[in-house]
């Protein structure tokens, strides 16, 4: 069986995108009135250097994933979708749970909520198993640091507090093995410090008709087959949680899911290759 | 077929002369260029040429620097980088010849018509001749100033990289290699190109060469035995004896005659036909051969179609030496008299003599000289000829040596010459010219306007270039010349470079008077009308349409060359190098064999309080009476065979869920101390059954166990408790030897997960309780003993001197050895030196593999190299030819039926068996977290099961010596070696417990080998902590060990200059004060040298000045201004963009590695190459290293 794998924040590139825009002129100027700003101009061009920033890196990710997952699904019938996080939006619209521009506006949202929380940072932690980085963690006794990805076996990230991050990942850093890798992103996302952000997040969710989804999704926030009926508080979930992407990947293949493809790079491909076969 | 190949440009350079015209006033004067070594470059070596000899081993006593005497070029230091497209760091590291012919290319392809824009990807070929020659090279310059230079310098130094760049840069997608046929390079390269303009290879081709003398230092030692005494150059002249140094550069461009016509090229001459060959075995190898050269100039007349009596003159080779001018002579002789028998009527001569041996670049030149002739139409007197070498008898042949300038009439047909070019090794060239007459121009169109286009890269060489015009129109250059045709040559010819001019055009007059104009006032704004459209457009930037332009056949006319805006191009030998030398100073022999001992310890340090203990034990042991007698307050026994938790299943020390189970109940109880006393027993394994049920009940159940704890995250003190698992000294009797392999595996716990903290615990039967308690409960890690009521704890130590006191000789003549792992590196080796020292012995060799059927030996051996069985059937060949009667075994070392099936064999054909070398052996290879139990399993059965059977089967008549091969890893292991670990700890152990015993047990731990073996396959043969080992080495230490009394060696020495010998004491082992204080005393000296080489780095940068553009308001932070620093230290702009790209910027792959390093120290954090690749603007990298100085700042 076939799965489409959708990436999160972290996969935006100027220039990505480019040649789709022209291809998709009726989303693409429904996106520019939605978020009041032109999407082809950031994704291509990019001349304030926003591109990087959350509060636009999000909504950018999010539409050129969606466009790319058009010409994908066109050509290919799938049997699930997934994705990581901000991917988790592209998978619903891939499975008919949302409409593009509800979903855009949504992650438009989002971004704007995420990005107001600052102060905080994330760090990605390689070649330690989750176990090691769950007991370096509490070893440092930090309140504030937490773990906020679990990617592959051995990549996982952290997140929280600026200071104390810093001063877990020099801890973390020191085991052998490790590679401690700061992120360039500005909030501890998918920390219990995003739970503000995710409670009035909820408000905005409350506004959204969710579908029955025509090809299922496995969430990132559970490692489990998504319900609709409880899709709005898993995205709200989703701001604070871990993204459980190992188990994401494990439920799929336990699915039947041998072949994987993905839209916007390879990032999550690369992932695959590093979790082992359950 | 036509075969007429047209010259339609060319360049030239050599002192006094920038081009054809300045050439031929050389030429045709009889000049003679010799001089003295310029001065400003005498002093520019001077420090150079001080250090090379101040450093050479063989010392040159002469205070003096005496030069050769040449025909040199003022200067070839500097460059203009900008045409290039190139960077000024990447120009300054960029070898002078290199950047030379890149220059002498340029020039003539714009001669011929043809700028940037037209050629870019056209099918053009570009062929260079060139070789490097024996003295300095600017690569090995610039890298004795700096070694970092070299990474850097690879493009620019590479001979392949004199085409390749060229073609790269102008998108040239026709043939492109430098030929090396040491003198004949050029025409040889000439020939190449001719050939592929025939084959269709390529539509145009531009060839060429240059040669300086980069250090002309006379030194009898550097002579090739053709030099003249006086550097000057006489061909032909009684006086010759030898030939100047010459230097300078030429190029030619040639296309297929008929193109060249339809293009309404220039057209020089025409090369009607060419050869090469090679002069076969001579004599010697530099010695020339009038054979071989007269069937050359024969070859080339046929290919010519020409009648050689039309000739009228001979560009010789002419390297005036007392050998090869004669042999030259003789040679053109021969040829022509298979033709005439006419004298005196083809003039010979060589422009070696005016201006000296350009070696590779000497073909082309010569060609370039004939072409001057023949346009000239006269012929030049020979240079440097007074009197004819008397064994030349020009008077009784058909040639003659000129004195004087003088017409050459040709009434007959168009005027021919030669040109030869041998080569010092014997391959040699020769062309065919014939002069190119040019029908009338037609009458010039007028009627312009016209557009004419001027552009330089910089603004410096546009003014430059408009003066030359200026100058050039002033000379009648453009007398008679259509302006419809300069304009047109000025459109397609010449590149459109950034700072550009152009002029709307009635006539040569009008161009003259609106270039004086821009030149005074600056240029005036083009007129209206389509062509003052035409002019804005490509002031903009816009290429021009000429074709458009010049919608009639146009004709491509002579202009003004480019100037160049040069700027010093030039590495710097630093005048403090004598400052700076370190001569290296040989570092202190450190031994090559170490050990490891049990010493006294002193008392452990207090027990921690709160312990909460938790035991795992074997009901059949004493381990729980020893345990309840040690009075621990918060003791919990879990035995084997009871349920982990209340009515859960039995604990199974072989399963993994019985583990799991124990890992909730750690967590679920706030357990902190885990005592595995499973391995508690008391007496050694007497069978393979027993082994297999203990290897599974303790070593197995550490592995589960510490893998449940890893995977919960557990943090924990962890004691493994033994009964005299562990051998305390040589040959103590009763030793549980298996439960030793627990030591190795503890090791590597904690290396991988420093959360549990592992002890080993090994006492005797007298061991106190109390004793043991506060074993348990001490804060100390490592391996420790009780014996007799002592405490004692490993220590590394020296073996200086391996004191061979035992049987000196070990392998008996028709003695019978046996190696596990026989067809493996390390077991090849071991077996061809046992076949070396004692001729005649019978060697079985025992693997898995085993060899292929005999059968199939032959194509095996046939094949395709590199087949690893091959090498092996090669191996056992060579081992019989050392006198050895060899077997090969394929059985499993580590199956028992297997290992018992080949030692039957063995007897049965040979008797007893007298020797064992263990050397069977799988690596480790992943951490305990993610090892699967059936990988760890095959590990230790191949080492510690393949050895416990080995003595098994040998008890009843155990032979003269065992030698296991152990392993670093057994006292220093690393992440992933658990299970190799505690194989290799078990080698040690029954070594030692088997001293004193009927037969010589020798462990040695080996560290990796530096040529061959696991190490090698696995790329980490490199030195660690201790110096990889020779097989030279390794073998010595072998026969050392079977020589001496020893039952154990560490076999490796200590890298103590090397930056990972801190890493020794991160280990539990204690080392020993005379290794500690050469640890401490490196690590201190590693430390400064550290600092210093980053310290250096810092103030290189910041000694850089740059200016940073891109900010309308200047607006820069300082990290941009240092990251700008590191960026300008790589590539020597004056002025950096903020905004401006590494790759834009000259940045390669290669060189980004540095340029990350010079950040990373500059900044004091971790920045690689990955890191730069991302981001590539001083905007984007100063935003990051911004990120991870306050990323540090908040961490420290």
């Amino acid at each position: 069986m076939h799965c489409l794998l959708f990436p999160g924040q972290g996969v935006q590139r100027r220039g990505m995108g480019a040649d789709l825009f022209g291809r998709y002129p009726q989303e693409t100027a429904t996106a520019d009135e939605i978020l009041g700003w032109s999407i082809e101009e950031l994704c291509t061009r990019d001349p304030h250097r926003r591109l990087r920033d959350t509060r636009y890196a999000q909504p950018a990710v999010f539409f050129v994933n969606a466009l790319l997952a058009r010409q994908l699904t066109a050509e290919r019938h799938y049997h699930y979708f997934a994705g990581h996080s901000l991917g988790e939006y592209n998978a619903l619209v891939a499975a008919g749970v949302l409409d593009l521009a509800a979903a855009l506006r949504l992650v438009d949202r989002r971004a704007e909520l995420m990005s107001e929380v600052t102060g905080g940072g994330m760090s990605a932690v390689q070649g330690l198993p989750v176990s090691f980085v769950r007991r370096a963690l509490t070893e440092t006794g930090l309140p504030r640091v937490f773990l906020a990805n679990l990617n592959a076996d051995t990549q996982n990230t952290i997140a929280g507090d600026r200071a104390e991050l810093a001063v877990a990942a020099k801890a973390i850093g020191a085991l052998p093995g490790a590679r401690v890798v700061p992120l360039n992103v500005s909030g501890p996302f998918h920390t219990p410090l995003m739970a503000p952000a995710a409670e009035r997040f909820r408000a905005a969710l409350a506004d959204c008709v969710f579908a029955a989804p025509h090809t299922p999704v496995v969430s990132s926030v559970t490692g489990d087959v998504l319900d609709p009926a409880q899709a709005a508080d898993l995205l709200a979930r989703q701001l604070w949680t871990p993204v459980e992407w190992v188990r994401t990947v494990t439920t799929l293949r336990a699915a039947g899911v041998t072949e994987f493809d993905e839209v916007n790079g390879k990032t999550l491909s690369a992932f695959l290759t590093r979790i082992a076969e359950r | 077929m036509d075969t007429d190949i047209a010259v339609v440009g060319l360049s030239v350079e050599v002192p006094g002369a920038t081009d054809l015209d300045g050439f031929w006033q050389i030429v045709s004067s009889g000049a003679s260029l010799t001089r003295p070594f310029p001065a400003d470059r005498r002093q520019k070596l001077r420090e150079y040429v001080s250090y090379l000899r101040a450093t050479s081993i063989e010392p040159v006593p002469d205070p003096d620097i005496d030069y050769h005497h040449g025909c040199f070029l003022d200067e070839v230091d500097t460059f203009d980088h900008t045409v290039f497209g190139m960077n000024p760091r990447q120009a300054t590291l960029t070898d002078p010849h290199h950047r030379m012919v890149m220059r002498a290319m340029f020039l003539a392809l714009e001669d011929a018509g043809y700028g940037f824009d037209r050629l870019r990807g056209s099918r053009t070929g570009v062929f260079v001749g060139f070789a490097v020659n024996p003295g300095s090279t600017y690569l090995d310059y610039i890298c004795r100033v700096d070694p970092n230079n070299g990474q850097q310098a690879i493009t620019g130094n590479i001979p392949a990289m004199l085409a390749n760049r060229l073609s790269h840069l102008l998108d040239l997608r026709g043939p492109s290699l430098v030929v090396d046929t040491a003198c004949s390079a050029t025409l040889v390269a000439v020939h190449q190109a001719k050939n592929a303009l025939l084959a269709g290879d390529c539509d145009m081709a531009v060839v060429g060469g240059a040669r300086i003398v980069f250090s002309p230092v006379k030194h009898p030692h550097s002579n090739i035995g053709i030099e003249s005494s006086d550097g000057v150059t006489r061909t032909f002249d009684e006086a010759a004896d030898g030939t100047g140094f010459g230097e300078g550069s030429g190029s030619v461009v040639l296309k297929r005659m008929a193109e060249a016509l339809a293009d309404g090229d220039r057209i020089y001459a025409v090369l009607k036909g060419s050869a090469v060959n090679h002069d076969g075995n001579t004599e010697g190898i530099t010695n020339p051969d009038s054979d071989s050269q007269a069937d050359l100039l024969d070859a080339a007349w046929r290919n010519a179609r020409v009648d050689p009596r039309t000739l009228g003159y001979l560009e010789a080779h002419g390297t005036a030496t007392r050998v090869g001018d004669p042999i030259e002579h003789e040679g053109m002789k021969r040829a022509f008299a298979r033709h005439t028998t006419d004298r005196g009527f083809c003039a010979v001569g060589t422009v070696k003599a005016n201006v000296g041996h350009l070696f590779e670049g000497s073909g082309v030149l010569g060609m370039i000289k004939a072409i001057a002739v023949l346009r000239n139409r006269m012929i030049p007197p020979q240079a440097n000829f007074k009197n004819p070498n008397p064994k030349l008898d020009f008077a009784a042949g058909p040639l003659y040596v000129s004195t004087s300038l003088r017409p050459w009439e040709s009434p007959d047909g168009p005027r021919r010459c030669g040109v030869s070019a041998f080569g010092l090794g014997g391959t040699n060239a020769h062309v065919v010219l014939e002069e190119y007459v040019a029908p009338p121009a037609p009458a010039p169109a007028g009627g312009g306007p016209h557009l004419f286009t001027l552009s330089a890269a910089t603004l410096k060489s546009l003014v430059r270039l408009g003066e030359s015009y200026v100058r050039f129109i002033d000379a009648a250059g453009f007398d008679g010349v259509d302006i419809a045709d300069i304009c047109h040559t000025s459109q397609v010819s010449r590149s459109s470079h950034r700072h550009r001019a152009a002029f709307v055009v009635r006539d040569v007059a009008d161009l003259r008077r609106q270039l004086v104009a821009s030149l005074a006032d600056g240029a005036a704004p083009p007129p209206d009308g389509p062509l003052g459209d035409e002019a804005r457009r490509y002031l903009a930037g816009a290429p021009v349409d000429w074709r458009r332009l010049s919608p009639g056949p146009r004709r491509i006319v002579r202009l003004p060359g480019y100037v160049f805006d040069t700027v010093p191009a030039w590495v710097q030998f630093p005048d403090t190098w004598r400052d700076q030398l370190s001569l290296g100073t040989a570092d202190e022999e450190q031994p090559v064999t170490h050990d490891t001992v049990f010493a006294p310890a002193p008392a452990p340090a207090d027990p921690v309080a709160g312990a909460r203990v938790l035991a795992l034990v074997d009901p059949d042991t004493d381990a729980e009476e020893l345990l309840a007698a040690t009075g621990l307050a918060d003791l919990r026994v879990l035995r084997l065979g009871e349920p982990v938790r209340p009515d859960g299943a039995p604990f199974d020390a072989g399963s993994a869920d019985s583990y799991a189970e124990i890992a909730d109940l750690v967590g679920a109880a706030g357990i902190t101390h885990v005592v595995h006393a499973l391995g508690f027993d008391a007496t050694p394994a007497r069978d393979g059954g027993e082994l297999d049920r203990r290897t599974t009940k303790n070593l197995g159940s550490l592995f589960h166990l510490t893998r449940a704890l890893m995977a919960a995250g557990a943090k924990l003190e962890l004691t493994v408790l033994t009964r005299r698992a562990v051998c305390a000294h040589d040959g103590e009797p009763d030793v549980v030897v298996e439960n030793g392999a627990l030591v190795g595996f503890g090791k590597v716990v904690g290396r991988e997960y420093p959360y549990l903290g592992v002890t080993h615990l090994d006492v005797d039967a007298t061991a106190p309780a109390d004793a043991v308690r506060a074993e348990i409960l001490s804060p100390e890690r490592g391996v420790f003993l009780l014996r007799d009521g002592r405490r004692l704890h490993e220590v590394f130590v020296e073996v200086p001197q391996v004191d061979t006191d035992g049987p000196q000789v070990y392998l008996k003549p028709g003695g019978t050895y046996l190696v596990t792992g026989g067809t493996g590196a390390l077991g090849l080796a071991v077996a061809r030196s046992f076949a070396g020292r004692q001729p005649g012995v019978n060697l079985v060799l025992l693997s898995r593999s085993g060899l292929p059927p005999r059968a199939q030996w032959p194509d095996l051996l046939a094949g395709p190299g590199g087949d690893a069985r091959a090498a092996r059937i090669r191996a056992v060949r060579e081992l019989a030819d050392l006198g050895a009667e060899v077997r090969v075994v394929a059985a499993d070392a580590g199956d028992p039926a297997a290992l018992a099936g080949a030692l039957a064999g063995v007897r049965a054909e040979f008797g007893r068996v007298d020797g064992v070398v263990h050397a069977a052996g799988l690596p480790g290879g992943s951490t305990v977290m993610f090892r699967e139990p059936a990988d760890f399993d095959a590990v230790v059965r191949a080492k510690l099961h393949a050895a416990f059977h080995l003595e098994e089967l040998t008890r009843e008549d155990p032979p003269d010596f065992v030698v296991h091969f152990s392993s670093v890893a057994s006292v220093f292991p690393a992440p992933g070696q658990a299970d190799y670990a505690a194989a290799n700890y078990y080698l040690d152990n029954v070594a030692r417990a088997r001293a004193g015993g009927p037969t010589h047990v020798l462990a040695l731990d080996w560290v990796a080998w530096k040529e061959i073996g696991m190490a090698v396959d696995h790329g980490t043969s490199g030195d660690t902590m201790f110096r990889a080992l020779p097989t030279a080495t390794a073998l010595e230490i072998l026969d050392a060990g079977l020589r001496s009394g020893r039952s154990r060696l560490f076999a490796g020495e200590l890298h103590y200059r090397g930056e990972l010998i801190h890493l020794l004491r991160s280990y539990d082992v204690r080392l020993a004060p005379e290794i500690d204080a050469k640890v401490e005393h490196e690590m201190q000296a590693l430390e400064l040298r550290l600092s210093q080489a980053a310290e250096k780095i810092r103030a290189t940068v910041d000694a850089v000045v740059v200016e940073l553009e891109g900010r309308p308001d200047g607006d820069h932070t300082d990290v941009e201004r240092s990251v700008a620093q590191c960026l300008a230290l790589a590539f020597g702009y004056p002025t950096l963009d903020v905004e401006a790209d590494f790759f834009d910027l000259g940045g390669d792959s290669i060189m980004a590695a540095s340029v990350a390093n010079t950040i990373a120290v500059r900044h004091g954090v971790t920045y690689d190459v990955a890191d730069l690749l991302a981001d590539r603007t001083v905007a984007e990298i100063a935003y990051h290293v911004e990120d991870l100085v306050a990323f540090a700042a908040d961490t420290a």
